[in-house]
């Protein structure tokens, strides 16, 4: 499977509804002759990424304008999950493909997840994939180091105009986000929204945290990560993903 | 195993205790029944319904099927069943075809069959075709109890 695998990537950092645009832009390519699943990289400018059901919350508004003038605005997705901190210092990764019959939720996780450990394990870091119920967005594929998450993914089903049932399995992973300042923000968002939902800072971690030393000082982490994340999905690099209006793809 | 993200997360929100049921692949709630070796009564069926205000999600048991006219006369309303391109958006982080059994975590309006109101375990959709998810019928009832109730179902013939 991993051989086939092909990836494109924005090459600036961008604003999270471009970068979720350019997702969906991808997936509107992806047909049932499609062979290959497509593996996205992108970076982005401060957002909190929430779910349609804490769109619900009582003071969502309210929390919404407060993380929007501390420099984090919120976004909804379409996929499931609680809040979610993105920024620069995350590398967004989506596999996309057609879904097929046998396709499965916890399948598909599964690939991601692994391919994260083992992009992780390049840098000298040991993952282990299992929820981390301290974690902002807790999930089953949590992608942790020593018990702290350092990703977590997310899934959404949909078809696409030309009638192909697409899945587009996504994970954040924490390059270089401080703990305390993701919790922070997670906490304020839930707590001025009115939900008792919360999480720790010692239940995160990030790459340079995880990795110590391994990184030199001027380093490119995300293109060192990418290119970690090319060589476990073993890609093709050669996918012509037409560039969309919002998004501006360009081959890693 | 398999339970979405919306649905972990909503019985986190509200401190329900869960586990998970694997089982062969099924497409639909009764056979998902009888390849977990459950009784269907204990098995939630949701199935989703169009009305002129939108979608509402009907729970009944797997063992019955759905009276649409009383649900009319029930919900006082123009009543359908939603059609596959029309559930699918619904629940975004299901696989195709399966229909969770709550409303809430997606932000849909319930009514629930009074036949499931007395069964001690309850067995839901998660939102893949290879698990179901077993709660207490309590919790099933706690979590479904600001929604609309009735008796809107009759029993399947055996097969």
């Amino acid at each position: 499977m991993g051989r086939d695998l092909r990836m494109v990537r924005f090459s600036e950092i961008a604003p999270v509804e471009a970068g979720l645009e350019f997702q969906r832009t991808v997936a509107e390519q992806v047909t049932n002759q499609t062979a290959t699943p497509l593996l996205v990289a992108w970076r982005c400018h401060p957002a909190l990424l929430v779910s349609g059901s804490e769109t619900r919350l009582p003071e969502f508004d309210k929390a919404s304008a407060a993380l929007d003038a501390a420099g984090w605005p919120v976004f909804v997705r379409r996929s499931g999950g609680a809040a979610c901190p993105v920024g620069p210092g995350t590398l967004q990764v989506a596999m996309i493909e057609p879904a097929s019959p046998n396709a499965t939720m916890t399948a598909e996780y599964a690939r991601l997840a692994e391919m994260i450990r083992t992009t992780l394990a390049c840098f000298g870091v040991a993952a282990q994939i299992g929820c981390v119920p301290a974690a902002f967005c807790p999930g089953r594929f949590d992608v942790a180091v020593e018990g702290k998450k350092i990703a977590g993914l997310s899934q959404h089903w949909f078809r696409n105009r030309r009638g192909v049932r697409c899945l587009i399995v996504a994970a954040s992973l924490n390059l270089e986000e401080p703990p305390d300042l993701l919790s922070r923000l997670v906490n304020q968002f839930y707590r001025i929204a009115g939900s008792p939902l919360g999480c720790e800072a010692t239940a995160l971690t990030n790459l340079i945290l995880s990795a110590g030393a391994t990184f030199g000082a001027g380093q490119d982490l995300a293109e060192a990560v990418v290119a970690r994340f090319r060589d476990a999905a073993r890609c093709d690099l050669s996918f012509p993903v037409k560039p969309g209006k919002s998004a501006s793809p360009a081959q890693a | 195993m398999g339970i979405t993200l919306t649905l972990a997360q909503y019985f986190i929100d509200h401190e329900i205790a869960y586990r998970l049921v694997p089982h062969p692949h099924t497409e639909t709630a009764r056979a998902s029944a009888a390849a977990s070796g459950l009784p269907a009564d204990r098995v939630v069926k949701g199935v989703v319904l169009k009305t002129h205000h939108g979608f509402i999600l009907a729970l009944l048991p797997a063992s019955r099927h759905l009276r649409l006219d009383t649900l009319r006369q029930l919900l006082g309303d123009d009543v359908d069943i939603a059609n596959e391109e029309q559930v699918e958006p619904l629940f975004a982080d299901c696989e195709p075809g399966s229909v969770p059994g709550l409303g809430a975590p997606y932000g849909l309006e319930i009514v629930v069959d009074d036949s499931l109101a007395t069964q001690p375990d309850l067995y839901l959709e998660g939102g893949d075709h290879i698990d179901l998810v077993h709660l207490k019928g309590a919790s099933f009832r706690k979590l479904t109890e600001n929604g609309r109730h009735g008796r809107f179902s009759d029993a399947l013939e055996s097969t």
